[in-house]
């Protein structure tokens, strides 16, 4: 039979090969990145990253420019400063170099970066081992436990009574791995959840998004433990009803705690968008890492 | 001690971390695989920009790579999917690449029948939520494993499975329109409706 899968994979675009003109320039484009940190240590921002996507030969004069430029203020600083011996350090510390005016967007922004710092430096070794596999532990036993009814579960449409009884265990499915993530540091993470709950920020899209992260997370803290494997093993022997999926303990519990991620999600919408792809770009108010490690707390849904 | 092209990516990142040279090992390794996914995603022209900030940004975060992966590739689609989502983020005409991609196969092969379809069956990948569409464009063009979704995209396996589940549903429900209505379409005999 003809399914849908066999349908897109014979409708693959043949992609064209990259030109040699292209292929050179990308290489030219790490290399003077590889060529950069072996010189200068530390990485360069997002927003200085955007000039290498103009022609090699503008980027590099660029590059000059920029490089001189930051030779000039390290050294007035030095001059300024007098005695320091410090250099600058790298642009992901959690300490800028320069104090940020009070209520400036750069101030606000590392108020909303400070809890997820503060929550990484406590974190043990060994529970930041466990956040990192814990996802991919939980995810490999379900999908181990979930494999003989998985044909059923897949055999109907999304608006079909099998596609929605699906959803539904889908959604206890995530319920699982999410809290599996927030369990191993909980109490860490609760302190991280409190504070953003209770900062206060002029900026309207940074505090919905401080809002929205810890209501996200607080969701997967607070809701009770659930079993994806179990709640399959059930939906089975219930001849697969929607009827009773809804109204039982597990998918009651798993709706209602994916409606608030989702909530919780919508509150947060506008902040990545607004930070790196607004008119203004304004990703220098958070460094590459603080953005990655921000997407990366247990219990966002990024 | 093995050549370079006998390590594995994973030695070769590693490497680079004290070494940054080395990286270029993995440019060689995966720019054709990954300029040829973007390539299908937003064409070529656009490919190539976008390809070339998936390594300087792999390179930035080499030391996010977890060293018990092997291969980088799927760690490399995820940045090269990231890319896109931020490119779709930062210009709504984006979020028809892959009907404007159908655009070009139509030119490019007009009138054959098997090039109706893959027009049909593009458009219709491109109305699919972004999520369904990543996961299922991984798996069905770049033929990724589910484990290997996961990790690119940075969600627990039965999340793919999630996603890839819905979206042939609903890419299934778009090819295969609801019938006629009874007022249009012929009633067969017996139906009393």
């Amino acid at each position: 039979m003809s399914n849908e899968l066999d349908r897109l994979r014979r409708s693959r675009p043949s992609a064209p090969s990259p030109s040699r003109r292209a292929a050179r320039a990308a290489r030219a484009i790490l290399d003077e990145r590889i060529a950069s940190e072996r010189s200068a240590g530390p990485a360069p921002s997002r927003a200085r990253r955007r000039q290498w996507l103009v022609p090699p030969r503008l980027a590099t004069g660029a590059w000059v420019a920029v490089s001189l430029l930051v030779v000039a203020l390290v050294a007035g600083a030095f001059l300024l400063v007098g005695s320091s011996q410090q250099r600058p350090g790298p642009t992901d510390s959690a300490a800028p170099a320069v104090v940020p005016a009070p209520g400036s967007l750069k101030a606000q922004a590392l108020e909303v970066w400070a809890p997820a710092a503060t929550f990484y430096d406590s974190l043990t070794p060994a529970e930041a081992m466990a956040i990192t596999q814990a996802s991919k532990l939980t995810g490999q036993r379900i999908s181990a436990c979930q494999a003989p009814y998985l044909h059923h579960l897949d055999s109907g449409t999304v608006n079909s009574d099998i596609g929605k009884t699906d959803s539904i265990y889908q959604e206890a499915t995530k319920m699982e791995t999410m809290e599996a993530a927030v369990g191993i540091a909980a109490p860490k993470l609760r302190v991280a959840t409190r504070t953003w709950a209770q900062l206060t920020l002029p900026n309207p899209i940074m505090q919905r998004f401080v809002r929205g992260l810890a209501d996200q997370i607080n969701a997967s803290l607070d809701a009770p433990p659930i079993n994806a494997c179990q709640f399959v093993r059930q939906i089975a022997a219930h001849d697969y009803s929607l009827a009773w999926t809804q109204s039982s303990r597990d998918g009651r519990v798993a709706t209602e705690w994916w409606s608030t991620v989702l909530r919780a999600g919508k509150r947060q919408g506008d902040f990545w968008p607004w930070l790196q792809n607004g008119a203004i770009a304004r990703e220098h108010l958070l460094t590459a890492q603080q953005q990655q490690k921000l997407t990366a707390v247990p219990g966002e849904i990024s | 001690m093995p050549l370079r092209d006998e390590q594995s990516d994973a030695f070769v990142i590693a490497e680079s971390l004290s070494s940054p040279q080395s990286f270029s090992t993995i440019f060689d390794r995966h720019f054709t695989v990954i300029h040829a996914y973007l390539a299908r995603r937003v064409g070529g022209p656009g490919a190539d920009d976008l390809a070339a900030e998936t390594f300087v940004i792999a390179f930035e975060r080499r030391r996010t790579f977890s060293t018990s992966a092997g291969s980088a590739r799927p760690w490399l689609f995820g940045i090269a999917t990231n890319l896109l989502r931020n490119k779709w983020r930062a210009d709504r005409r984006a979020d028809h690449a892959v009907v404007e991609l159908a655009a070009v196969e139509r030119e490019r092969t007009s009138g054959r029948e098997a090039d109706l379809e893959a027009q049909e069956v593009l458009a219709a990948v491109a109305a699919l939520d972004p999520d369904q569409r990543d996961a299922l464009l991984l798996y069905a063009w770049e033929g990724l494993s589910y484990e290997e979704i996961g990790d690119a995209l940075g969600v627990a396996v039965g999340t793919v499975r999630s996603r890839i589940s819905r979206g042939r549903g609903r890419l299934r429900e778009l090819l295969e329109p609801p019938p006629l209505s009874p007022f249009i379409a012929p009633q067969e005999p017996g139906d009393g409706s």
